[in-house]
């Protein structure tokens, strides 16, 4: 039905006025579902954000399906709208990867400070003696040392 | 104007010139309109996003401050604009049924002027919840001058004011869009072979009704 509707040329789908109230109807009764739920506090926290996302996600999908004529749109438009969904929906993902995890990162760093804090004190003392890192002419110190007083520098100076 | 085009093929006069056909038109446009719908989709992804964030970060503020929005008149607006939202597809369905010859304009622009008028209403009841806030100095970040709430509900407001103040934003350039709209409608413009400016303008109103069905709950009827 919806296919064959989206090719055709000259006429446009025309919604019956009974379907367009029945659904308005359908939007008012889930409207006074969800203020119920929250006025009954059925529902708390993670839960209840839950249930009334559920309702709205009905609703808007009554509104996009029925009102915005959806249904009867060429596929692609549908497609190109639903993207949108899918990339909000990979933005709030990787928000919430970090979001929820920075006060882990924060016991992490808090975790290895001892660490940190010997290394710290091992590239100020790298940094001590510049002229072995600057002057190449000074043959004094070992390639191999030369190259982690200079790792040590760059971490240093990061900071 | 354009002389060259042969008489023996169809070319009304709402055929733009760079389009073959009506419906290559008409396809068109809805294109690109649910394309701006879904960058409206996208732009609005930010505010929810600040929301759970702060909703995560402060639960109990959030639901102690919650409490100072009154859901009643949220779910006032929320009906308002449900019926908007009826009343704009029901002249888009006017248009569907209008005689390309002698189009009957009386009830589309009816409904439309319907629409416009159920935007306003919408826009005074947020004018009165707004400077009900303003007065107890419930407002976002450094202007936060309000007592007897939790620390940093400064926050809760600045996701309020932020997320309904860029919807309340859509619904006022929905007034022009629409009264635009009907201004065409009552000279003729749409009719069974072409109604896709009424159309588009219609996604635009429903997608500001979409946003709202979200916001209610999450603003109005936190628990």
């Amino acid at each position: 039905m919806s296919s064959a509707a989206a090719h055709g040329h000259d006429e446009p789908h025309v919604t019956s006025l009974q379907v367009y109230l029945g659904i308005f109807g359908a939007l008012l009764v889930l409207t006074v579902l969800t203020v119920y739920v929250s006025a009954a506090e059925l529902f708390h926290g993670w839960t209840s954000i839950g249930v009334a996302m559920g309702i709205a996600i009905v609703k808007a999908s009554l509104v996009a399906t029925i009102f915005m004529h959806m249904k009867w749109d060429r596929k692609f438009n549908v497609i190109v709208f639903l993207s949108s969904l899918w990339f909000a929906g990979l933005f709030f993902t990787f928000t919430w990867f970090d979001l929820s995890n920075r006060t882990r990162v924060h016991d992490i760093q808090q975790h290895n400070l001892p660490t940190l804090e010997r290394q710290a004190a091992e590239a100020e003392s790298a940094d001590a003696k510049p002229a072995a890192v600057e002057e190449p002419a000074h043959e004094a110190k070992t390639p191999a040392k030369a190259g982690k007083g200079k790792a040590g520098k760059g971490k240093a100076g990061k900071h | 104007m354009s002389t060259e085009h042969a008489e023996d093929h169809e070319h009304p006069s709402y055929l733009a010139h760079h389009f073959h056909t009506v419906q290559q038109q008409v396809d068109a446009a809805k294109l690109g309109m649910w394309l701006f719908l879904v960058t409206e989709v996208l732009f609005f992804s930010g505010l929810f996003m600040a929301y759970i964030a702060v909703r995560t970060w402060y639960p109990e503020m959030f639901l102690d401050t919650s409490y100072q929005l009154d859901w009643k008149l949220g779910a006032v607006n929320t009906i308002v604009l449900l019926f908007s939202s009826l009343t704009v597809a029901l002249a888009v369905r006017e248009a569907q049924l209008a005689d390309p010859k002698n189009p009957q304009t009386g009830k589309m622009v009816g409904y439309i002027a319907v629409t416009i008028l159920c935007a306003m209403g919408f826009l005074l009841v947020k004018y009165i919840e707004y400077s009900a806030k303003i007065d107890h100095g419930f407002v976002p970040g450094f202007l936060f001058t309000g007592e007897g709430l939790l620390d940093n509900a400064h926050l809760f407001f600045g996701v309020y004011f932020c997320m309904t103040g860029l919807h309340g934003i859509h619904v006022v350039l929905g007034i022009g869009v629409l009264t635009w709209i009907g201004i065409r409608a009552s000279r003729g413009d749409f009719h069974k072979r072409y109604h896709v400016p009424l159309e588009n303008a219609g996604l635009y109103w429903h997608l500001v009704d979409l946003i709202w069905i979200f916001l209610f709950p999450l603003l109005y009827l936190v628990k």
